[in-house]
């Protein structure tokens, strides 16, 4: 038995490679030659984790490790945003009922309060033989361990069209909560009377299963009452509801009657920006005044660059769901939206947030040489709004199957509302405020 | 202090030794607790057997909920007492 072995080599020095001591590592990595002069300071005494990506498994992860270890892990959390602003209640700014701002947190309290290091940057490259990470702004980080939490990105290749000049400002996505989100609300409020808004949604896995059929709802209740003769079209690459589908679709025929209509089966293949028209594969196009394309996903842009992106034609992350470690890659975890998810397991802000507390117990055992938590056990809960008072869920348990080394749901477990309720829209909000001090205060 | 938090602190200051036994459990209870706090903030729960008894009603239904019911009903007894005596503060002997 060898415990915790790895915390007290770094700190006394003991030499190998990058992970020497902080003078001793100066001078070696100096007369070695490759580490360029702005590398982030010295090798620190602590173990250092680099976590790439704030969002909410990123910083979930960097908080909790700096809190289970007593501060005793130096965390660096390389994220180019100057604010994080929640997808989770985005929809409602679409519905003109909530402002981006309220959705817009900072990352000061992870600084301040837990010791964090932010660097506002952008990762580019990862080496994980030198197991160190190279910024955009020239910087190079070295690590013990290495959290990749990317998100996704679009498979713009699959979609010619929309490579135009101009065409991804036009036909928007509004699917990572931002400068989109209140660009599309503002083509909704310049949409006319009796106008069509399509909404397109990918193939499964995509991020958030129920957001797109919420944001039809969320649309539909604002047309509604602002411009009745409009009408949403839904283009579900699916052969039908990916979430909640007996509620929503309950909802559309009992409070939206008309104004809505569901096309399962419908997937875009390409588009023409400037007409705003949707090609689809088996049906003819549709033109709409405002066109809202969620385009296919995969893992975020650094996970596919370094090899960590290995299923599913290269789009997601294979992870080992005691530790996250990635399946191809040494001392580099994966979490959130860019894992090759687990059966049944969402691609949620909550499910990333519960990621993020399990990779940082995983991590922080394999610090100290310890062995990981044999039974990682977890829920998700998933609110979404039907109109701007009301709201449904789903929720989930899921616990790791040895036998089959993966996260399963727990039968018997979990379930779906009854019926929409205010009161579940006010949890809801309960629910967002919560899950943001978790992830970030 | 933990005996977590005591060996962090020695790892800390340099000063090595003979492994500590460093029970699972413990940590088995703040990981299954962290899943709670996702939606709770975790010093809005207090007393262990108050919490623990109510997650228990969750469980069967007898205390009313919206999501509690269906999220209690995915962990065993065993686990829900980790959970509540991690949450309040009170790790079991």
């Amino acid at each position: 038995m060898m415990p915790r072995r790895r915390f007290l080599q770094a700190g006394v020095g003991v030499s190998v490679g990058a992970r020497a001591a902080a003078s001793a590592a100066t001078i070696a990595v100096a007369a070695a030659g490759w580490l360029p002069a702005r590398t982030w300071a010295a090798r620190p005494a602590a173990p250092r984790v680099v976590v790439i990506g704030g969002g909410f498994g990123g910083a979930t992860a960097a908080k909790y490790l700096r809190q289970w270890s007593q501060q005793r892990v130096e965390v660096i959390l390389v994220e180019p945003s100057a604010h994080f602003v929640s997808c989770p209640l985005s929809n409602l700014v679409l519905a003109g009922v909530q402002d981006l701002s309220g959705l817009t947190l900072g990352y000061d309290e992870l600084v301040r309060r837990h010791g964090v290091t932010w660097l506002r940057d952008r990762a580019t490259r990862i080496d994980p033989e030198q197991r160190r990470v190279l910024l955009a702004g020239g910087t190079e980080l070295s690590y013990d361990r290495l959290i990749v939490a990317p998100g996704v990105d679009f498979v713009w290749s699959e979609l010619p069209g929309m490579s135009r000049p101009g065409a991804q400002e036009s036909v928007l996505h509004a699917w990572k909560a931002g400068a989109q989100t209140t660009a599309l609300r503002r083509q909704l409020e310049a949409m006319p009377d009796g106008g069509v808004y399509a909404i397109s949604i990918p193939p499964l896995p995509y991020r958030c299963p129920p957001g797109p059929y919420e944001r039809a709802c969320l649309v539909a209740d604002y047309l509604r009452q602002s411009k009745p003769r409009s009408k949403v079209l839904i283009l579900d690459a699916n052969e039908d509801v990916t979430s909640k589908p007996a509620l929503f679709k309950q909802v559309w025929a009992k409070r939206y009657p008309g104004l809505i209509e569901y096309r399962p089966g419908h997937r875009v293949v390409d588009v023409d920006a400037a007409q705003r028209t949707a090609k689809l594969d088996f049906h003819e196009d549709v033109t709409a005044d405002v066109l809202n394309l969620i385009p296919p996903m995969r893992a975020g842009d650094i996970a596919l660059g370094c090899g960590l992106a290995t299923t599913a034609d290269r789009r997601w992350c294979e992870v080992d769901f005691l530790s996250f470690e990635s399946r191809a890659v040494e001392r580099v975890h994966v979490l959130g939206d860019a894992l090759q998810a687990a059966p049944a397991m969402p691609k949620s802000a909550h499910m990333a947030n519960q990621h993020g507390k399990a990779c940082a117990a995983a991590v922080l055992a394999l610090l100290d040489g310890q062995s990981v938590n044999p039974l990682p056990l977890y829920n998700n809960s998933c609110y979404s709004f039907v109109d701007a008072q009301e709201a449904i869920h789903v929720a989930s348990v899921h616990r790791y199957e040895a036998n089959r080394r993966t996260m399963l749901t727990v039968p018997g477990s979990g379930g779906l509302s009854p019926a929409p309720s205010a009161l579940e829209a006010r949890h809801a909000w309960s629910w967002a405020r919560q899950i943001w001090a978790d992830t970030l205060a | 202090m933990s005996a977590r938090a005591t060996w962090l602190l020695l790892a800390g200051l340099g000063i090595s030794g003979p492994a500590l036994a460093q029970p699972l459990d413990p940590l088995q209870g703040r990981n299954w607790a962290a899943g709670c706090t996702g939606c709770h903030a975790s010093d809005w729960l207090s007393g262990r057997e108050a919490l623990f008894a109510t997650l228990l009603d969750f469980k069967s239904g007898h205390r009313p909920a919206t999501v509690m019911q269906q999220l209690s009903r995915g962990y065993d007894d065993e686990q829900l007492r980790a959970i509540a005596d991690h949450l309040s503060g009170r790790p079991a002997p």
